[in-house]
């Protein structure tokens, strides 16, 4: 199947100096991606060159198998379009909101208004049609932010930290009214978030950018919390506890790699400092032959197993397991 | 004739509605409204182009549009009176002394206002409006018309206060319309007239009724600058 995007040793460059740097990037139609990584490592950038807001200034882009020539690039919004981090809701009604990108597309009014219907529906903002847009909560502003590009059906959303600042019950009412557009639409879907947990709750496919570089490989699970004070080398992230080797200097986040932490059925009697019991909640094959199997400890653990380790343990998913690590195998972001 | 009698002479003027006094007010306001319609029309564009594109020389510009917001009524009279004139560039179209002549003053006198007003009126919106227009896949004149929506009292304001600006001048409806009665005789220079000739009851008369034009278009502003936003 011809992927939606093909990025070839595409950068971006802001005068002299080059904020994003992509040797090769295939994202797959019809199905959810995701980008991870920090503030400022270049996942807006990137959203930007694939909604045509910006063009690279150097490499090849492929969109569904067309290249993409620098001087003709397609209009901005209409095969795809980005939710920006942060969306701008104009100041007029609901429903106007989502209605304004239809009716310059030219819908005709009946279909417009079933349109936004549906959206709105999807989003679970029926019956708030009438409500002026900027007396929503942060949460339901968000919500019609998505609805508004919904009602658009373009072929590909992109969408930037689209849950950001949201509570944990809308950030899943928003999560689930995305999969099912994608699932009933066969839209391609391009995340970018700071959340590996959301990256893999959502992506069928997940990449990490780091500086403005887009690394191979899965991204490392990051724990936000906070060092216990006056318990050397604990960190607590609010739901697990988790022992670091050496103490770090005071930090709000910790990162291990998924290949780093050692799967199995029980507590095993090992070394490692940190086991975390919890429940498999997803498992994959992930570049051919392994399997990348998600936990949940309380915190969201991904690990990357072998298919014969995984064979040999016989796990499933829903049943209970356990991830363990080094206490020096952690790091700070 | 003291100011109480005069008082009392205009007020009888005005709720006797003399054709003259009324006559002169809807001359003021038709001129006044249509300089400041055109040039709204004129400005907002402009301001609207000038809040939005990057180009060198900006500064100046702005500086000049700065400039230009306190240029003296009677600077462009003389300037526009120089083109108008028999003598001058445009003297054949015959356009010194009209109703239109004073219209192109007022007009040229309003537009750095427009353009001034509509230029903040964009300028202050939230950035990230405009990229909102573009991701939703608007086009340049499909965004402009969200923009100025957006922007909407801002831009009455700018409508509004180019109207308070034609209304009240004298300099140029002076000098370019030359007073003369049932033709160009705005309120303000009839006021001017009748001073200078000692009668004070139209001159007070129409002062009234410019106050109370300065009131409706002073209240309008101070309601679009409350509007929440």
């Amino acid at each position: 199947m011809t992927p939606a995007y093909r990025l070839e040793e595409v950068g971006f460059a802001y005068g002299p100096r080059e904020v994003l740097g992509v040797r090769h990037l295939e994202i797959p139609a019809g199905q959810v991606a995701a980008l991870v990584g920090p503030n400022g490592s270049g996942k807006s950038t990137l959203l930007h060159l694939l909604a045509f807001l910006a063009a690279p200034s150097r490499g090849a882009l492929f969109f569904f198998g067309e290249r993409i020539a620098p001087d003709r690039v397609p209009a901005p919004g209409r095969r795809t379009a980005l939710l920006p981090q942060n969306p701008y809701l104009f100041h007029a009604s609901v429903r106007a909101n989502v209605l304004w990108g239809l009716k310059i597309r030219g819908v005709p009014p009946t279909i417009r208004e079933e349109r936004s219907r549906y959206a709105l529906a999807l989003v679970g903002l029926s019956g708030q049609e009438e409500r002026y847009a900027l007396a929503l909560s942060g949460g339901e502003a968000q919500r019609l932010a998505l609805a508004r590009l919904i009602a658009l059906e373009p072929e590909v959303i992109l969408l930037d930290e689209p849950t950001n600042h949201l509570d944990v019950e809308t950030r899943l009412r928003v999560e689930q009214a995305l999969l099912a557009w994608v699932r009933e639409r066969g839209t391609t879907v391009v995340l970018a978030t700071h959340e590996v947990a959301q990256a893999y709750r959502l992506g069928a496919a997940v990449w990490q950018l780091d500086a403005g570089q887009l690394r191979a490989g899965e991204p490392d699970n990051v724990f936000r919390g906070r060092l216990v004070p006056g318990e050397p080398g604990v960190f607590d992230t609010g739901r697990v506890r988790l022992r670091v080797h050496p103490p770090p200097a005071p930090t709000a986040c910790l990162r291990i790699g998924p290949r780093e932490i050692i799967l199995s059925r029980e507590a095993p009697e090992t070394s490692a400092l940190n086991c975390l019991a919890g429940r498999v909640v997803r498992v994959e094959l992930v570049a051919g032959d392994e399997i990348q199997a998600t936990l949940d400890c309380g915190e969201p653990v991904v690990t990357v197993i072998t298919q014969e380790s995984w064979h040999r343990l016989g796990l499933a998913v829903g049943q209970p397991a356990v991830a363990s690590f080094k206490a020096s195998a952690i790091r700070p972001c | 004739m003291d100011l109480l009698t005069a008082l009392a002479a205009a007020w009888r003027l005005l709720t006797t509605f003399d054709p003259e006094v009324y006559f002169v007010v809807w001359t003021s306001l038709k001129i006044a409204a249509i300089a400041a319609i055109l040039a709204a029309l004129a400005g907002i564009p402009l301001g609207m182009a000038l809040a939005r594109s990057r180009f060198r020389g900006r500064g100046a510009v702005l500086l000049l549009l700065n400039t230009a917001l306190a240029l003296p009524t009677v600077v462009i009279g003389l300037l526009v009176y120089a083109f108008l004139s028999r003598r001058g560039p445009l003297g054949g179209l015959g356009l010194l002394f009209t109703p239109t002549g004073v219209v192109i003053g007022q007009f040229l006198l309003a537009l750095p206002i427009a353009v001034h007003y509509a230029h903040a009126a964009v300028q202050g919106l939230d950035p990230r409006l405009f990229l909102t227009i573009r991701a939703l896949g608007a086009t340049r004149w499909q965004g402009a018309k969200k923009v100025l929506a957006e922007a909407r009292f801002g831009v009455m304001a700018a409508v509004v206060a180019a109207f308070g600006r034609t209304i009240a001048e004298v300099g140029v409806a002076m000098m370019l319309g030359g007073n003369i009665e049932g033709f160009t005789r705005t309120m303000t220079t009839a006021i001017a007239l009748q001073t200078s000739k000692g009668e004070f009851e139209l001159a007070l008369a129409l002062g009234l009724c410019l106050l109370a034009v300065a009131l409706v278009v002073n209240g309008g502003l101070f309601a679009l600058q409350r509007v929440p936003r």
